[in-house]
């Protein structure tokens, strides 16, 4: 059967246009407003919703958080022509976006997005279907068990993040990429924090790397940058769990870890189903990865991450 | 400790001293030039005078005796003439310099020396010895006074001792009345000496307060300049903003056609392919035909059956539609950029005849992507002629009117649509008005007076630059137009301007009639 995919835009060039292009591929479904594609999606299984993000009344990441809510399996792509970066973030931070697309975009990356997309969400039917979808942990209920939090920033802000978390969770912390990697390799590890930027090393690659490394860990930046074209590969190539940008709450780090725990600990999450499938189809079926060094882990990933994820 | 403070002051400011001595030798050159000549005309004045002292009292004067043409008439043109002939013409030739006024100082003794002698030594006369030194004091030089009063005493002694009646009237005590009479001119020269000294003290004085004047007013022009520049570039900077965001609402509105038109002719490719199969199949079958080979006819009728199969004339038919989408998308693309051609050149040097509804339109175009999302736009334009304007200039003001009110509207609404903006135009006489309302946030009273102030902004640092209103403001003025706002806070803004409909074209004249004030 096919998939139904949903394309919500304003504009009815950019709907007639992508249908076009979808049409006998999938079941292909468009909408002109958030409203209107609330509708469908309440109605209809949707497996992919496409939509734009500067539209009236809804913005494309209003719309794509209820659909979230609605139908979580809805994998969630955000296109716009306008690098807005609340908009990036929130498509993140509120949305989970799966991805986020730039127009004019490129045909045949949308089509293969869109294909693993679909492939992500079969797997988690087949899953659903397999055993029942375990509930999700609450966010406000405590713990079972410890679980161990690794952060990786500059001394000072180590230091206060130890005396945050120290009596809930086992505290891990480090101060360079590779110091990370090492603790990553040696631990089990449950979330991770890390700053954009160490020492003057960008923390793309060293995210990239631990996708193939760990993919079940989640990962979340604390940036005091706001950058766009950062907040963009770190959602499409990183696949980070969220962005937070400082100052932020203690409350809402701490809101943000355990939400991260919740969704990872779940073998049946999409976060974990989504990382997984992208995993393999990124890095294939790699025996487990035996330790390496930093700069040779990075190497690989970005080779392998250039060839089917780059916007 | 004081010595100290005075060398600093003056290492400080070594150029203003150097620029004060400048100034007071300056001074006094003009004051010994217009002296030299003065003296000169004075010099022959007297001589004259000399002359005609001779011809008329000398003969009476000098024992009454004879009145034919004297010797002293001779002696006065003769002697006079010699005497006076080198103050003269140095005085006019080489005025200013230091011999000048010592010959001049000379002269000037030997011809009271003459007119004493020719009154026959009368007391009276001897007074323009004192006359001449106060006179010579006016070079402000104390060596002339010492010549004048050198030759002076010379001239009484000599006279005194060989021939007393020239000089004193008659031949007693003659060496004590050379003395009585040198005491007094020292005692003239004492007062003089010291007059020279102050007024000395004076100009020097005089020319360090113009000095310093000078360059205070070199230093507020340098500054006045500084400032100049600093405007223009945060003028400047203002450009680049509103260029900015009209590059980033460029950006967005060409993304979005792009996308499709890119996306639209990808498609039509793969239907382009499907139909240049099937055109072969028809050239095959065409052949087949006209060949008369109807044996393999019936396998080529099945094969194009197939292929016919593949095609959708559903398909086809939205195919037609994408591809006037991709040619509608590319349309709107090139309208977009004839737009910012108009916004690019925001330096005319002319009015040109343009349509005020049509510079709004074109705004509102760039502000595009601004307006779906958060306001609603009314316009309710009136009949308006083309007349001659800036039209680039009122694209801008359009543009600053209308995203300050749609950033007092999202202040206000956040992205619920709830904001309305107004844009009003009208004919009234000859005047055309435009007005710009919203029913934002409104502006706070004690701001409305300087909203068109330079570097006013409520907003956030970093968010405005202050400079919207205030080139909006200037760009109104350089229309002659005039610009009003009215604000209630919490229910809105009306900006009205009135330009006058210029029919016929002011072409910038040549000169400047008034100086232009530049921001």
């Amino acid at each position: 059967m096919l998939h139904t995919i949903l394309f919500v835009d304003d504009e009815k060039p950019i709907l007639s246009s992508l249908a076009f292009s979808f049409e006998g591929l999938y079941n292909v479904l468009t909408a002109q407003s958030g409203t209107e594609a609330l509708n469908i999606v309440k109605t209809h299984h949707v497996s992919v919703i496409v939509s734009d993000q500067r539209m009236p009344f809804m913005t494309g990441v209003e719309l794509l958080s209820q659909v979230k809510q609605i139908g979580p399996a809805t994998m969630r792509i955000l296109l716009t022509g306008y690098a807005d970066l609340e908009a990036i973030m929130n498509s993140l931070n509120v949305g989970s976006v799966f991805r986020f697309v730039n127009k004019p975009w490129n045909t045949e990356r949308l089509h293969a997005t869109i294909e693993l997309a679909c492939q992500i969400y079969d797997r988690m039917n087949h899953l659903a279907g397999v055993a029942p979808p375990q509930p999700l942990q609450q966010i406000d209920s405590p713990l079972k068990e410890k679980k161990s939090l690794l952060f990786v920033d500059t001394p000072n802000n180590l230091e206060a993040l130890r005396n945050l978390f120290e009596t809930e969770y086992h505290v891990y912390t480090a101060n360079s990429f590779e110091e990370a990697i090492q603790i990553l390799q040696s631990t089990e590890i449950s979330a991770m924090t890390t700053e954009a930027e160490l020492n003057g090393e960008e923390c793309i690659p060293f995210i990239v790397a631990l996708r193939e490394l760990k993919p079940d860990l989640a990962t979340i930046l604390l940036t005091a940058s706001k950058d766009a074209s950062l907040a963009i590969r770190l959602i499409n190539e990183g696949r980070i769990f969220r962005y937070l940008v400082k100052p932020f709450t203690r409350q809402i780090l701490k809101d943000t870890i355990r939400e991260a725990i919740a969704q990872f600990s779940n073998t049946h999450s999409s976060e974990i189903i989504a990382r997984n499938v992208e995993r393999k189809r990124i890095f294939g079926d790699v025996p487990h990865i035996q330790t390496m060094n930093l700069k040779d882990i990075i190497r690989r990933a970005n080779a392998k991450l250039a060839s089917v994820t780059n916007y | 400790m004081q010595t100290t403070i005075t060398k600093t002051t003056q290492l400080e400011n070594p150029a203003l001293e150097q620029r004060a001595s400048e100034l007071f030798h300056e001074q006094l050159l003009r004051l010994h030039k217009e002296n030299d000549r003065l003296f000169a005309w004075l010099l022959i004045g007297q001589w004259l005078f000399a002359i005609a002292l001779a011809a008329t009292i000398s003969p009476l004067a000098w024992e009454g005796l004879n009145n034919a043409i004297h010797l002293h008439v001779w002696i006065a043109l003769i002697l006079g003439g010699i005497i006076i002939l080198p103050g003269v013409l140095l005085g006019f030739m080489a005025s200013g310099s230091v011999l000048t006024r010592h010959i001049i100082a000379i002269a000037q003794t030997l011809i009271g020396a003459l007119l004493i002698h020719l009154t026959g030594g009368r007391i009276e006369t001897h007074f323009h010895v004192f006359g001449s030194l106060a006179f010579l004091a006016f070079y402000r030089d104390w060596r002339v006074l010492l010549t004048a009063t050198i030759v002076v005493a010379a001239d009484h002694l000599l006279r005194g001792l060989f021939y007393p009646e020239s000089v004193f009237g008659g031949i007693t005590n003659v060496i004590a009345r050379v003395f009585e009479h040198a005491a007094w001119v020292v005692f003239e020269n004492v007062f003089l000496v010291i007059g020279i000294k102050r007024s000395l003290f004076e100009m020097r004085q005089l020319a360090l307060d113009q000095a310093q004047l000078e360059q205070d007013k070199e230093k507020e022009r340098l500054l006045g300049e500084q400032i100049k520049a600093s405007q223009a570039q945060l003028v400047q900077s203002e450009k680049m903003a509103s260029l900015g965001q009209m590059v980033a609402g460029l950006a967005h509105e060409m993304n979005t056609p792009l996308g499709y038109v890119q996306n639209n002719l990808q498609s039509l490719k793969q239907v382009y392919s499907e139909l240049t199969v099937l055109a072969q199949r028809f050239h095959i079958t065409q052949e087949t035909l006209l060949s008369g080979k109807l044996d393999t006819l019936e396998n080529i009728l099945v094969e194009n059956a197939s292929y016919l199969s593949k095609v959708n004339p559903q398909r086809l038919q939205r195919a037609a539609d994408i591809f006037n989408d991709a040619i509608e998308g590319l349309n709107r693309m090139r309208d977009l950029i004839l737009d910012l051609k108009n916004f690019s050149r925001l330096e005319e040097a002319e009015m040109k005849p343009a349509n005020l509804n049509a510079c709004i339109d074109s705004a509102l175009k760039i502000l595009h992507h601004q307006i779906k999302n958060s306001v609603l736009i009314v316009k309710d334009y009136g009949q308006l002629p083309d007349f001659f304007c800036f039209p680039a200039k009122l694209n801008q003001v359009v543009l600053n009117l209308v995203s300050n009110a749609i950033y007092a509207c999202e202040k206000r609404y956040g992205n619920s649509q709830k904001g309305v903006i107004t844009i009003e135009t009208r004919q009234r006489g000859d005047l055309a008005v435009l007005k710009v309302s919203d029913n934002g946030t409104g502006i706070a009273p004690q701001h409305l007076s300087k909203i068109f102030d330079p570097f006013f902004t409520t907003k956030e640092v970093g968010k405005g630059t202050g400079l919207g209103l205030s080139i909006t403001y200037k760009i109104i003025q350089e229309h002659k137009g005039n610009i009003r706002v009215e604000s209630k806070e919490g229910e809105g803004t009306t900006f009205t301007i009135e330009l006058p409909i210029r029919t016929e074209s002011n072409k910038t004249s040549m000169f400047v009639e008034t100086e232009a004030t530049s921001v």
